[in-house]
């Protein structure tokens, strides 16, 4: 049989797939994020210039990471659906969106709170504080304009527009601390150079970042079922779908008082 | 607390105080964690909603659902 990535491009195909991954997701992130906290939070001990305050690297890094990466996953699949009309690639798209919100969120929210024990401010206007601001505007405006056409493809359309030239902002959110001077320390690791961290917080902040890479994973599959339902709502193997799942569970309701 | 030499904290009061960072240390990690079990129960309600309202939005539709038949 010839195995094609095309194959699940549809969204009927697509569905089951993801229902049964995403579980072991969600498993996979629980477990590397318990042995993250473990190791970051109890084993590793305190750092020397920054007391115990630089813990906020094992919730920060694997957040900000992400924000810029779902950001890039995202506009590629919107672009992917913009150019070559695949409905499930702008799916996804609008999937990623909110988590990756929620990560800009969470990188500036523990930026602020690592921020004001070591510079003393919760927030400063400096290239890279500001570049990660605009990127959570980005992902508002994406979900917003989105929202605002009422057409789903129209939707996709417009809103893919918006995620690719907003892409530009992501090397620059990356390089920012290289580009400009700036209060944010440079990158703590990075592939051309060894680690300038103990191995023990080195391990328990990757653990962390595929923590967070595989938590992201399941939500963002899980919400692109709930699309492909709403999007597939008329179709023949939506009500096959239903209707198994009604029948599996009618017998359990029934034996509720 | 456990093993001496694999723990790095003393006694849980020094665990929780965070060399006096603990207002900050565990303000990130709990807003994220909150913010994250939120997210998962948004997806499930949403889910549910969604199936709730096709099931209930198609009268007619919910004879080809197999509904009206059981």
């Amino acid at each position: 049989m010839k195995f094609s990535l095309f194959y699940f491009s549809s969204p009927q195909r697509f569905y089951p797939l993801s229902g049964r991954l995403v579980p072991w997701f969600y498993g996979l992130a629980g477990l590397l994020a318990i042995a993250g906290l473990v190791m970051g939070l109890l084993v590793a001990p305190t750092d020397a210039q920054q007391g115990d305050a630089y813990r906020i690297i094992f919730i920060h890094v694997p957040t900000a990471w992400m924000s810029m990466l779902v950001y890039l996953a995202m506009a590629f699949w919107a672009a992917v659906g913009l150019v070559f009309g695949a409905r499930l690639a702008s799916m996804l798209a609008l999937a990623l969106a909110p988590t990756g919100a929620l990560m800009t969120f969470l990188a500036l929210w523990t930026g602020a709170l690592w921020g004001r024990p070591t510079w003393g401010a919760w927030w400063v206007w400096d290239a890279r504080l500001t570049s990660e601001l605009l990127l959570l505007f980005l992902y508002l405006g994406f979900l917003a304009l989105h929202a605002s056409i009422e057409d789903p493809r129209r939707a996709d359309r417009s809103a893919a527009v918006l995620a690719i030239v907003g892409a530009v902002n992501v090397p620059i959110i990356y390089f920012s601390v290289k580009w400009w001077n700036t209060l944010h320390q440079g990158a703590s690791v990075s592939l051309t150079k060894a680690p300038s961290m103990a191995s023990q917080m080195l391990s328990a902040m990757l653990l962390m970042v595929f923590a967070v890479w595989a938590y992201t994973i399941a939500v963002a599959l899980a919400r692109c079922r709930t699309l492909i339902l709403d999007r597939e709502r008329h179709t023949e193997w939506v009500a096959d779908i239903l209707r198994n799942d009604l029948n599996s569970r009618q017998p359990r309701w029934e034996g509720q008082p | 607390m456990g093993g001496p030499a694999l723990i790095y904290w003393s006694s849980l009061t020094e665990f929780l105080h965070m060399g006096g960072y603990g207002p900050f240390v565990w303000g990130s990690f709990l807003v994220a964690g909150v913010a994250m079990a939120l997210e998962c129960w948004q997806i499930v309600q949403s889910r549910r909603r969604l199936i709730a309202q096709i099931l209930e939005q198609a009268p007619a539709s919910g004879e080809s659902l197999g509904l009206a038949a059981r």
